[in-house]
């Protein structure tokens, strides 16, 4: 018993800083502040049982996030937000043909703050969670890939894809159609 | 490298991800290149709004939650802290009692030493300073030699008689030993200034492991220690005619 005191003094240590990250990015997945809770509450549970199975030296982030980001596809939530998902067509699709543009500058611009949190709502999970990842919590790939046990080239695809979705999105709501603007469209046959 | 190609490099341009060597190849080709620079500068701009709406919308962390993980963590700390401190009682108990014939308050170590110094007088050659079994005598003697003075009883017409006195050393301090006796036995009265360590009153009783009885009291802001191999009650009566003199 007494061996385990520091250990869970490091776990405190270790773990406290992320709670608002873990806190924040449970609570864009499930998109329910109570089922956040419970899900920050049992990622420490489960993170303080299973700490002395953490290696030293390894992404302690990155392990938080899994363990996390595997329960809430353990959840109730999770499991249906997998089930609607389905498995991802990413590897057919070509990922370099984003090339329907509007003049997104522009769009960008002036798309409020609003919109843009609205399209990353919409977006399937396993689109959500790696932009959110990458882009709010600021992980590097390689922490992604750790976070959601994948392939760090499928982290980058994953990215690709959420991104156009959000300006497909982001289009959309903005009334643009994409390739509408000559410009663009001749830059997008010049590559 | 065709744009195709480096399209898909554009992501992790943005996110910071290429390495040094890929960073300069792609600005070497964004000089030539508009298509993959407009490319970029709408990623650059997607990732940036993306991070203001996630920032901006960014979920607080309610405070009653942290609370609630924290106790969890530090309730578990606290029990843990609980048997680190059981664990010390014991550890404490432990040495008491393997110390405690060591380290335990020893009341008779003093009249141990006072019962050396006695047996000292009595095997020297010369055991007193001042020689004599008239206290008018032996009284006087000790005047400038002491920083007190002490009244010793009459023993004419008891069973006792004073043999004189001589100065004793007791604790880094000076005071008065005088020797008595009874029948064959010879009792030392010890005369000091008295101290805190010493017990406020012995009654008669037999050090060990010497077998001399002893008792000890304090008057008038001197201890008394009566002290010899006679029996307890001897010592005592003979203790009673000091008090008795010291309170007049």
């Amino acid at each position: 018993m007494s061996q385990d005191a520091p250990k869970r003094g490091e776990f405190e240590e270790l773990a406290m800083p992320l709670f608002d990250s873990l806190y924040n990015f449970a609570r864009w997945l499930t998109q329910n502040r109570e089922e956040a809770e419970d899900l920050v509450q049992e990622t420490y549970v489960k993170a303080l049982k299973g700490f002395s199975s953490f290696q030293a030296g390894t992404n302690f982030r990155a392990w938080m996030f899994r363990i996390l980001r595997n329960s809430f596809l353990n959840s109730r939530t999770g499991l249906a937000a997998r089930m609607t998902v389905g498995i991802e067509p990413e590897e057919e699709e070509n990922i370099a043909g984003a090339d329907q543009h509007t003049p997104e500058t522009i769009l960008l611009q002036r798309i409020s703050h609003e919109a843009v949190a609205e399209a990353i709502e919409q977006l399937p999970v396993h689109y959500r969670e790696v932009l959110l990842l990458c882009d709010v919590e600021e992980l590097k790939y390689q922490e992604i890939a750790e976070t959601l046990s994948l392939p760090v080239g499928t982290v980058m695809s994953r990215l690709s894809r959420a991104r156009k979705a959000v300006r497909e999105c982001l289009e959309k709501k903005s009334g643009v159609k994409s390739g509408s603007t000559p410009e663009r469209s001749a830059a997008g046959k010049s590559k | 490298m065709a744009c195709e190609l480096w399209h898909e490099k554009i992501g992790a341009f943005v996110d910071s991800e290429l390495s040094s060597e890929e960073t300069a190849e792609l600005n070497a080709h964004l000089r030539g290149c508009n298509s993959c620079a407009a490319e970029i500068v709408e990623q650059l701009q997607l990732k940036r709004v993306t991070q203001a709406a996630g920032n901006k919308y960014k979920y607080e962390a309610p405070l009653e939650l942290r609370k609630k993980i924290l106790q969890n963590v530090a309730a578990k700390k606290q029990r843990t802290w609980r048997w680190n401190w059981a664990l010390a009682v014991a550890v404490l108990v432990l040495f008491a009692v393997l110390l405690y014939p060591v380290l335990r308050p020893q009341p008779q170590a003093p009249f141990r030493e006072l019962a050396d110094i006695h047996t000292a007088t009595l095997a020297s050659a010369n055991p007193l300073d001042v020689i004599s079994s008239d206290k008018h005598t032996v009284k006087p003697w000790y005047q400038g030699k002491l920083s007190f003075s002490f009244e010793p009883p009459e023993l004419k017409n008891t069973p006792y008689s004073l043999l004189g006195g001589r100065l004793a050393y007791f604790q880094q301090s000076s005071g008065a030993e005088l020797l008595c006796q009874y029948k064959q036995h010879r009792i030392s009265v010890f005369i000091f200034e008295d101290r805190p360590e010493w017990k406020p009153g012995t009654s008669a009783s037999v050090l060990q492991p010497t077998g001399m009885s002893v008792e000890s009291w304090s008057q008038g802001g001197l201890r008394y220690v009566v002290l010899g191999d006679a029996a307890p009650d001897v010592i005592h009566d003979l203790a009673e005619m000091w008090k008795q003199a010291a309170r007049v």
